[in-house]
């Protein structure tokens, strides 16, 4: 998992959040199952948050 | 019946004194004049017409008391009238001597029949000349455009001939002349002869001169008869050079004048004729070479232009680029932030979404809504046939959780 975490990107992030949704919709997921896929979805929220801010701050000022 | 000679001759005396009292104006050609203290000696000829043939002589006297009267009447004139070949009307009264036989008493001269013959004789000559298509042969031979080497026909006294070695030889322009010199008698009965005779020498050496030159001062139309010659004008107009003639004239032109390539009024002029024409050709270069220096500085002129030009197209088409891109980064940095600003907002909200997806679809929400979680022995209970009485299960509510004892089944 954590080697997973370090390949992350913002784009491979997006989708796996696209494909937790997608199953969250089914309902045919069991709960346990459903909280880790919650928590995961949380953190890689966060993730692509972060990116997001980062990337923006890093561009912020370049065209004035 | 016999008489002595004397007596013979003293009756023809008698004979032409008594028949002949009056002068008589009579018409002859000179063929010699002598003259002795003062007494002008005439020998008078007549020859068949078109023939040297004499058909008739007679001797004339100028008595020197006559002739000053002459002179005084008729000036220069006179002088030239008594040259031999000349055709004279003059008034004579005959006197026949014992001894010395018939003489002609000249009292009087006519120029005017003398020079209307030589008129006559001038005319008749131009027309043979003209017949023989000899008047412009000359003047149809080219001029060189710079003349320097000269052949002079003149005579070394001539005054004329003075002026135009001065003339030509102290010129502004500091040309140089090669002057070859014919003498030749400019005056009386050797002028054909000798003109001729030169003529036919340098005629020999044509390849050394650019033109002849025939030079006289001024003079009297008597003077200048021996120009009028047919022989001489044939000569002239033989020649394979061009003829500058400058036989000093008031009225008329002589004959030479006529055949000759140019005809000049004196001496000086043919100088000046000739000096101009050496400036015309100077002038010409000079005026050819300004010419080619200006047609080449026009066109370095116009290239230096043309340069000008593209160095400036050159210019103003690499600061017009310049101006585009700078114009294109401008909008690009004006534009840039708006488009990434749009596009971090439209990130952001799907973000947002998903995260309010998520909450939706999570336990957190069911529980609040009221719903609980049933597990047995760890595993959740979805079923109520997963249950029997007495089961000991948890229940998850929003807040906590806890056991329970299965009671009844429905």
């Amino acid at each position: 998992m954590t080697k997973q975490k370090s390949k992350l990107t913002y784009e491979s992030a997006l989708q796996e959040l696209q494909e937790i949704v997608s199953n969250l919709q089914e309902a045919a997921i069991s709960i346990v199952d459903l909280s880790e896929r919650v928590t995961r979805a949380a953190e890689l929220l966060k993730f692509c948050r972060e990116k997001l801010r980062e990337t923006e701050e890093k561009v912020q000022g370049l065209f004035d | 019946m016999s008489q002595s000679l004397f007596e013979f001759n003293e009756f023809i005396r008698r004979v032409i004194a008594l028949n002949l009292p009056e002068p008589l104006w009579i018409r002859a050609e000179l063929s010699d004049v002598k003259s002795s203290k003062g007494h002008f000696y005439l020998d008078l000829v007549q020859k068949k017409e078109d023939s040297e043939e004499i058909i008739a002589q007679a001797q004339a006297v100028i008595w020197s008391k006559n002739y000053r009267a002459l002179q005084k009447k008729l000036g220069q004139a006179f002088e030239r009238l008594l040259q031999p070949g000349m055709e004279i009307l003059i008034l004579a009264k005959a006197e026949f001597h014992e001894r010395f036989g018939l003489k002609l008493m000249v009292e009087d001269v006519d120029p005017a029949h003398t020079l209307g013959k030589l008129e006559m004789q001038r005319r008749e000559t131009i027309r043979q000349l003209q017949t023989l298509n000899l008047l412009q042969k000359n003047g149809r031979l080219p001029l060189p455009l710079v003349v320097q080497r000269i052949a002079v026909l003149s005579s070394e006294k001539a005054a004329g001939y003075q002026d135009f070695m001065k003339h030509l030889s102290s010129n502004s322009f500091g040309y140089q002349f090669s002057i070859s010199f014919f003498p030749v008698a400019v005056q009386g009965m050797m002028v054909e002869k000798e003109a001729i005779s030169q003529l036919e020498n340098l005629a020999r050496r044509r390849e050394d001169f650019d033109v002849v030159v025939i030079i006289r001062g001024g003079g009297a139309r008597l003077d200048l008869a021996a120009f009028d010659s047919f022989l001489l004008a044939k000569t002239l107009a033989d020649i394979p050079l061009p003829i500058l003639t400058g036989i000093g004239h008031d009225t008329d032109e002589t004959v030479a004048d006529l055949v000759a390539h140019t005809s000049l009024k004196t001496p000086t002029a043919v100088a000046d004729f000739i000096l101009h024409r050496n400036l015309g050709f100077e002038s010409q270069i000079t005026n050819l070479g300004l010419e080619a220096k200006n047609k080449v500085m026009q066109l370095v002129q116009e290239k230096a232009a043309r340069l000008q030009y593209l160095t400036q197209l050159i210019d103003y088409q690499v600061k017009s680029n310049f101006t585009q891109q700078v114009q294109m980064l401008d909008f690009i940095a004006r534009e840039v932030p708006g488009i990434l600003k749009n596009r971090f907002v439209q990130a952001n909200n799907e973000l947002n979404n998903y995260d309010k997806i998520v909450q939706l679809l999570g336990p957190e929400a069911a529980f609040r809504r009221g719903f609980a979680l049933v597990f047995k022995q760890g595993k959740h209970v979805s079923e109520v046939a997963q249950l029997d009485l007495e089961d000991e299960v948890q229940v998850h509510l929003k807040s906590g959780r806890f056991q329970a004892l299965v009671k009844k089944l429905q």
